[in-house]
């Protein structure tokens, strides 16, 4: 239990409240020695209390700004997303238009040859072997048939080796089993370009000891062997040279690199 | 020693309350930091305390003010006995008694103020030291977390509890 004040105690109580009302109403409208005291003390405090409003000035600009700094930051973040997904549609507009370019030139090969073709993607590319065999995702359910030319806009791509209701294998031009009669366009030497199982390479081997052949030269299908129509690029001429034979062999590089393929054409031939 | 502590205590209260008051008003209003610091006092030490806390506190307002002395001096002495007291008689002290009572104080000085301002004629209180309602809303708010300083919670005052059973 709290003690009660005893009297002296509220004696003294009643004596301070006293005198502080009569101090009050001596004072009450303020004397020299009161406004003397206060200047003083306002003297001293006064600055204290300034320097203390600078520093909440300071801090609320600082805080300010550390607001301006994280603004700035969301603001970065937002504008890398954007940047992020403008940059991603730019690459779906440039593969679209590339696309749409492979179309293009397809529809004018496919009008140029005037024979009946079947498009068809580029569905399977083995990393180990992408110069010997390639998938498409036409198959005989499409009018493919086993032996069938696969053209491309840059010129052959290689031949039908199997072909099932919906998907088929094509056998490019370097592969080891691939042969294709071929003339050099500058000077009309026949000859025929056999893949070797090289990547991106053909070994020609021309028909005539006197055949015409210089590095650059440009060979397209013969027409001879009745399967490719004549005409259309299949290698341009690395190296000539000697073949074991005695005659004129060279070594091309295959117009068309099956490792850009999107699209191609498989033309319609009668089944073997 | 507590006169010095209470007058450091009243010092600092009054040096934000002109420095850094001004910088913090809410709807233009800041709290009355003398009257935080008396019923904080009051409310964790008990009446004795709470009216020497307010002796000193309204002693040093009654300097600075430079025109009459002694009413400051009544106002926050009573603040604080009454303060004190409430703690006393509760045996504990809630966050929700602070406020009420702070804001209660913040008030009375306020009326206090404006009947010196009558009877002083040209007396000038500190800036914030008569609040609007906003003021006092703002200056029950910040008692408790004085508290909390001051007693490292809010809630049951142990030193109050034990003051009132000795």
């Amino acid at each position: 239990m709290s003690r009660p004040p005893g009297p002296w105690r509220q004696i003294a109580v009643a004596v301070l409240v006293a005198v502080l009302l009569a101090v009050f109403v001596v004072t009450r409208h303020g004397t020299s020695i009161t406004r003397r005291l206060a200047s003083v003390a306002n003297t001293v405090i006064v600055p204290v209390a300034g320097a203390v409003g600078r520093g909440a000035t300071i801090a609320r600009a600082d805080l300010r700004y550390l607001k301006g700094l994280e603004h700035a930051q969301q603001t970065i973040t937002l504008l890398r997303a954007e940047l992020a997904q403008a940059r991603y549609t730019e690459l779906r507009e440039r593969a679209a238009v590339s696309q749409d370019q492979t179309l293009r030139a397809l529809l004018h090969l496919r009008q140029d040859l005037q024979l009946p073709t079947v498009a068809a993607d580029v569905v399977g590319l083995s990393p180990a072997s992408w110069w010997e065999s390639l998938e498409l995702d036409r198959g005989t359910a499409n009018g493919v048939v086993d032996g069938a030319p696969v053209i491309a806009p840059g010129g052959v791509v290689g031949r039908v080796q199997s072909a099932s209701s919906h998907v088929s294998t094509v056998m490019l031009l370097a592969n080891g089993q691939s042969g294709i009669g071929v003339k050099d366009l500058r000077s009309g030497s026949l000859g025929v370009a056999l893949g070797n199982s090289v990547p991106q390479r053909l070994t020609v081997d021309f028909f005539s000891p006197t055949a015409s052949v210089r590095p650059g030269d440009e060979l397209v299908t013969s027409g001879l062997g009745g399967v490719f129509p004549s005409g259309l690029a299949v290698a341009r001429v690395v190296s000539v040279g000697v073949g074991p034979t005695g005659l004129v062999a060279a070594s091309a590089q295959p117009s068309v690199d099956p490792t850009s393929l999107q699209s191609v054409l498989v033309m319609k031939v009668p089944a073997p | 020693m507590r006169i010095v502590i209470y007058g450091a205590l009243a010092l600092l209260a009054t040096i934000l309350q002109m420095g850094l008051v001004p910088h913090v008003l809410v709807l233009g209003q800041g709290p009355t930091l003398v009257v935080v610091v008396v019923v904080a006092v009051g409310l964790l030490y008990g009446p004795t305390e709470g009216v020497w806390a307010g002796g000193v506190a309204g002693a040093l307002t009654d300097l600075l003010l430079g025109g009459p002395w002694g009413l400051a001096t009544l106002a926050y002495m009573a603040v604080g006995y009454v303060s004190g007291r409430f703690a006393w008689a509760r045996g504990r002290v809630r966050a929700a008694a602070a406020l009420v009572l702070s804001a209660a104080a913040a008030a009375a000085v306020r009326a206090v103020g404006i009947v010196a301002l009558r009877a002083g004629g040209g007396h000038v209180w500190l800036p914030g030291l008569v609040p609007g309602p906003e003021g006092l809303v703002y200056t029950a708010v910040l008692t408790p977390f004085l508290i909390a300083v001051l007693d490292g919670r809010v809630g049951p005052s142990r030193r109050a509890a034990q003051t009132h059973e000795t």
